[in-house]
């Protein structure tokens, strides 16, 4: 069972005093302490475990092409953020947001070259905030193998557009990363998150489709090696009139891995005509992989069309068949297929040092 | 001098299956194919023509039960699949598989490399790979756009089977097996798949083609036809006998 004993409740900084939220936030907390949601998120990975890291010393991250016209970097918000700070959704990154400087990037007009993140150790919570119209590339990496955590929020403006590559592949022991993501009217977003596990990593993954006809992708293609874990959460959440939501993760697990991929969709009442789609497919490489997978559908609208589904296995025999019969020798065939399973899942702006990254840790593995 | 087969098939007897419910197909098969020769097997459903190129090509849960196959005087039964494929043996599938996130031309790649490095070969330089096998795609009225998508994938069926006969020009093994290469082909596509093989045929390696009809026939010309009936060979005879079975149907022989 996980812990889930209580946080400290955050005392809200300055820039945030005066705002709704400051006035219920004591209320709202406590509340999303004893959710049923919060017990299920934390069933796979104690909760102590990631609370820990969130008391390591955290720093502003190294930043590439913030020099360029339309960003401004600030120590505080310029205006009211607090309807992206959901405390009933998060209430470990946001106690973490009220014990932290912020890094708050304004985002006011489309960018001609992609900004850069580096995480060289656990970062100060950073909010990216994207004009209405505007368009860009994010990239986000990370430097360091100590122990880190790094809570991002993200807001898209009305019509704004972002593609974010995420490439998680340092050999950080334990690693939690929480993203939230708020899409207004109109605006996309497309996430391609690649991960090869370590001892722990945890990612959280919050989208909030708010607006009429926001849309959401996310493509993640990971790679759990022998002892590595890897929990997934993703929450998708519809609460807007046609908004679109399309997910696919592929994971491989060699033997005694252990990954967990919990994929929520919560369609709202109010979310009428939308479509939403996920599906997350594993290969366990070994008998004592561990995988668990679980997606779910939440619905309280009947006008909508989704779909789920989550598979668990191992390689298609008759693929392999069909690479020995031209001569390929199974070992081989076997890794190349295993590439050819995370590479449908790989793109983005970090695409090329994905493939690298994900698939190393396949070369030299025995896969039965 | 006598010649020596590339494919000799001695009393093939092959079962389907796991061992317990395991069921026999092939019941005492006998087949010679030299050099040369382009051989086909035509038979009514069931007899045993897919299990041949399955036995043949060494696919799992299929267990010879009784006799032997020499490919080039080597026995296959000690080979695995791959080194059947290395030792010279091809089987165009009758349902190629699609394979998504690994490309036509990684998988092309892959398999030219184990060949080569099985050969102790040189392995074909990247640039000269791909102009090869660009003409091949071309030569084939395959679009070389479709190299870059994954193997097979979303490939209509025409497409499938001319990238099994690509597939055989650029790998060019001594010994063919076309399993039902013909089936769900429109006439210009049979044409072109027909015009592979027949580019693919010379005086040193050998085909042999499992077919329901008649009709690929007029545009491959066998040296050989067989009849397969209930796992074994029934008749045999030249091109001829491929119309007399398409006149008549099989209930004569059988």
């Amino acid at each position: 069972m996980a812990d889930l004993s209580p946080l400290s409740p955050p005392v809200l900084p300055d820039w945030f005093k005066g705002t709704a939220l400051a006035s219920d936030s004591s209320a709202t907390y406590q509340q999303a302490l004893t959710s049923p949601l919060r017990k299920e998120i934390w069933k796979y990975t104690p909760v102590g475990k990631i609370l820990e890291l969130s008391t390591l010393t955290a720093e502003r991250p190294t930043l590439g092409g913030d020099q360029q016209d339309g960003v401004t970097i600030a120590d505080q918000p310029d205006t009211d953020l607090t309807d992206i700070f959901s405390i009933n959704r998060a209430p470990e990154a946001f106690t973490f947001l009220c014990q932290q400087p912020l890094v708050y990037i304004s985002v006011a007009a489309s960018l001609t070259e992609p900004l850069h993140l580096i995480h060289n150790a656990s970062s100060w919570p950073i909010v990216i905030d994207v004009a209405a119209g505007a368009s860009m590339t994010l990239t986000e990496e990370f430097s360091s193998d100590l122990d880190q955590q790094q809570t991002i929020w993200l807001r898209l403006g009305r019509d704004a557009q972002v593609t974010h590559g995420r490439n998680s592949l340092s050999s950080t022991p334990n690693h939690w990363q929480f993203l939230s993501v708020q899409i207004n009217a109109g605006g996309h977003y497309s996430l391609h998150n690649h991960a090869v596990a370590s001892s722990l990593r945890r990612q959280d993954t919050q989208i909030q489709l708010c607006g009429d006809g926001a849309s959401a992708k996310l493509c993640g293609a990971a790679m759990v090696p022998q002892r590595g874990n890897l929990d997934q959460q993703v929450t998708m959440e519809h609460l807007s009139a046609n908004t679109t939501s399309q997910q696919t993760f592929h994971n491989i697990v060699a033997d005694r891995g252990k990954s967990t991929f919990n994929g929520r969709i919560h369609i709202h009442a109010g979310a009428r005509n939308s479509n939403a789609n996920l599906s997350n497919k594993n290969i366990g490489l070994g008998a004592n992989a561990t995988i668990n997978t679980k997606p779910e559908l939440e619905i309280y609208n009947d006008d909508v069309s989704c779909s789920h589904g989550a598979t668990i296995g191992q390689l298609d025999n008759d693929q392999l068949f069909y690479f020995c019969s031209r001569g390929v020798d199974p070992n081989a065939a076997r890794q190349l297929l295993c590439e050819g399973f995370l590479q449908q899942c790989i793109g983005g702006p970090l695409a090329e040092s994905a493939s690298s990254g994900l698939l190393e840790p396949l070369h030299g593995l025995d896969i039965q | 001098m006598t010649q020596q087969s590339l494919l000799e098939d001695s009393n093939l007897h092959a079962d389907v299956g796991s061992d317990a419910d395991s069921k026999a197909i092939l019941k005492g098969l006998n087949l010679t194919i030299n050099p040369g020769e382009v051989h086909a097997i035509m038979g009514p459903n069931g007899s045993g023509k897919s299990t041949l190129a399955n036995v043949l090509s060494g696919r799992p849960g299929y267990t010879v039960t009784q006799g032997h196959v020499l490919l080039d005087q080597e026995a296959l039964a000690d080979l695995e699949p791959h080194e059947r494929a290395q030792a010279g043996l091809f089987l165009a599938f009758q349902y190629p598989v699609e394979i998504p996130g690994v490309s036509n031309m990684e998988f092309l790649k892959a398999s030219m490399d184990s060949l080569a490095k099985a050969h102790n070969a040189e392995q074909p330089d990247a640039a000269g790979f791909i102009r090869q096998v660009r003409t091949l795609a071309e030569s084939l009225d395959l679009d070389p756009q479709f190299l870059k998508r994954g193997v097979n994938e979303g490939f209509s069926g025409g497409e499938k089977k001319r990238n099994e006969i690509l597939q055989l020009l650029l790998l060019n093994p001594k010994m063919a097996i076309l399993d039902e290469t013909d089936s769900g082909l429109d006439i210009d596509a049979l044409q072109t798949v027909a015009e592979g093989v027949n580019r693919f045929r010379n005086d040193g390696n050998g085909v042999l083609l499992i077919t329901h009809y008649q009709r690929l026939l007029d545009y491959i010309v066998p040296d050989f036809v067989h009849v397969l009936a209930d796992g074994q060979i029934i008749q045999s005879g030249d091109k001829n006998l491929a119309l007399e079975l398409e006149a008549k149907g099989y209930t004569w022989l059988t």
